[in-house]
């Protein structure tokens, strides 16, 4: 039990590591005619744009996308805060427009069940086949 | 097998240090289907690599071995594939074309059917027999290999499951950096921070305490790596902190590591080399993520931006002939107290024999810091966009790498040396 409590702890440790791999890449947005004065508010339009992606260039975000669909949306995001809407509210705008597509993190839903859990399912069985191999080599002579 | 997992890390940081340069975007990795593809094969050759050690010393899991084997080769394929039929849009995407798509599709159905069904009718001859403690070096190996698989599994669906939805249900989603985030990235540091034990237990039997013990100095450098990123990186960051304190650890037991085996060949010492590579990687890695500071600006003739530490200032843009492309070249002052200290020209070339816009950005590096510049639209008036980007550590990255890579040279080094002395008596893994 212990030990599970330990290996549930360094995977929390891990997964709070994790970002670093893939950081937000603070890119830039096309030169912002309609920059948000309020700091606080450019961070969150900034942000939003990271995680929406660009439905022309498609290796993009809307925030690094030059292309002029790109900068349509960017204007969209900013229009819609500005109203007041919360993220959560225009992410549902564009995904009910465009489809799931534009979202960067992939929505967790019955048909992406497979997609979120297939790496820890291969890692847990790995995992469980090394710890057969582990035990059958174990030497006849050592106590355990 | 090991050539080819020496070309491969070099090729890598070829491709990330091309992207860097060539896309103007100041970033180098995007999670992108071509650099996946590139990255699949490498973590199954660096699971190969560790799994033939144990292979070539006692014989241990031949089987999974061979399977790695013709796993890292398929996914080559596989990889090639993706990148060059046309079924994946990517930055990367040159030379695409349906038609060869579908050769190389077959080619990939007989050569990976063909490996399976030899390997299926082969393997259960091939009896693996070795025995070893539950705390061990081939324990370590085997550890290490599931958690590179598992994370190659994570850059597989990711990749993959998009293509398979669409065309099985007609649903599009898109998967991107932040699903790594939670997939590939957990898995990948806890075996970072594994990595370190591997080398200080013993074959067939080792001493977890003892490799504690002996670990204790890099703990000691990866606790004084997190105090000094806390103390002088701003903003905070835990994940830098914890990215340091784990690149500490793995540079701090690869120095015990080499200081243990003084004097011995040059070739002992390819693992600690390869190791430490791997946290130079993770530093350059943190560093540009977490504290890249920016600027755009659209500059008229003596307008001047700050980015970071750096003052610049823009003196306007002149045509200028190439071999085969012109290029509109901006000229840019780099200044320090008020007085110019360089002169940077980044580029936007266009080859009218394809009619490709390629940006050529301009990068003045320190070694430990990156000062990038891309030129973007002309705003009219002689005014122009101007992209500026200041990235810490960043040539750590390629150095990582290059370090990697020197390793695998070691090894290989010294395996030819034994090799041409006294043959091996053990069998050797397939390739």
């Amino acid at each position: 039990m212990k030990r599970f409590f330990f290996l549930a702890l360094f995977f929390a440790g891990t997964l709070a590591a994790s970002p670093v791999l893939v950081a937000p890449q603070p890119a830039l947005a096309a030169p912002v005619a309609g920059a948000f004065a309020n700091p606080a508010m450019e961070a969150r339009a900034r942000a939003l744009q990271r995680q929406l992606r660009c439905l022309v260039c498609q290796g993009e975000s809307i925030d690094e996308s030059n292309a002029s669909l790109a900068a349509d949306l960017r204007h969209l995001v900013r229009q819609q805060m500005a109203e007041g809407k919360s993220d959560a509210q225009i992410k549902q705008y564009l995904v009910a427009r465009y489809g799931d597509f534009i979202l960067m993190k992939p929505p967790l839903q019955p048909d992406t069940y497979a997609l979120w859990l297939a790496p820890f399912v291969v890692l847990l069985g790995a995992g469980g086949v090394a710890f057969w191999a582990i035990r059958r080599a174990k030497p006849a002579d050592s106590s355990p | 097998m090991l050539i080819a997992w020496i070309a491969l890390t070099a090729g890598i940081a070829l491709g990330i240090w091309w992207a860097y340069y060539e896309l103007g975007w100041g970033g180098f990795w995007f999670w992108d289907p071509v650099e996946n593809a590139s990255l699949m094969p490498w973590l199954v050759a660096t699971a190969l690599l560790h799994s033939a050690l144990a292979t070539e010393r006692s014989g241990a899991f031949r089987t999974w071995t061979l399977l790695l084997a013709i796993g890292g080769f398929s996914l080559s394929l596989i990889g090639t594939f993706l990148v060059r039929s046309g079924v994946l849009s990517s930055v990367h995407a040159f030379a695409s074309d349906p038609t060869r798509g579908f050769f190389i599709m077959i080619l990939i159905l007989c050569a990976i059917g063909g490996a399976l069904g030899l390997f299926a009718w082969r393997a259960p001859t091939l009896k693996s027999g070795a025995s070893f403690d539950t705390i061990s070096r081939e324990s370590a190996l085997l550890i290490n290999n599931v958690f590179l698989v598992g994370s190659c599994a994570a850059v597989f669906v990711g990749t993959l499951y998009p293509l398979a939805l669409d065309a099985l249900t007609g649903a599009k989603i898109s998967v991107g950096p932040p699903y790594y985030a939670l997939t590939f990235a957990p898995i990948f540091f806890a075996l970072l921070l594994l990595v370190p034990f591997g080398p200080e237990l013993g074959w067939r039997r080792g001493n977890l305490k003892a490799a504690l013990r002996a670990l204790a100095p890099a703990m000691g450098l990866a606790g004084i790596a997190a105090i000094a990123v806390l103390a002088i990186a701003s903003p905070r960051s835990l994940t830098g902190t914890l990215a340091f304190a784990i690149a500490g650890w793995l540079i701090g037991a690869s120095i015990l590591d080499i200081r243990k085996r003084k004097g011995a060949r040059a070739s002992a010492f390819a693992a600690a080399l390869a190791h430490a590579g791997l946290g130079v990687t993770l530093m350059g890695v943190a560093g540009t993520s977490l504290w890249r500071s920016e600027a755009l600006q659209v500059l008229g003739p003596g307008d001047t931006m700050t980015v970071g530490p750096y003052t610049l200032r823009f003196d306007g843009v002149e045509q200028v002939q190439g071999p085969n492309f012109e290029a509109t070249q901006a000229k840019l002052g780099l200044m320090q107290d008020g007085r110019e200290v360089a002169v940077l020209n980044p580029q936007k070339r266009l080859y009218p024999a394809e009619g490709q816009e390629v940006a050529d950005t301009a990068i003045r590096t320190t070694g430990l810091r990156d000062l990038y510049l891309a030129l973007g639209d002309d705003r009219g008036h002689g005014r122009w966009t101007v992209r500026a980007y200041v990235s810490p550590l960043a040539p750590f990255i390629w150095l990582g790498a290059l370090v990697m890579a020197l390793g695998g040279v070691l090894s290989l080094w010294g395996r030819l040396r034994v090799r041409v002395g006294a043959p091996s008596p053990v069998v050797q893994p397939a390739e």
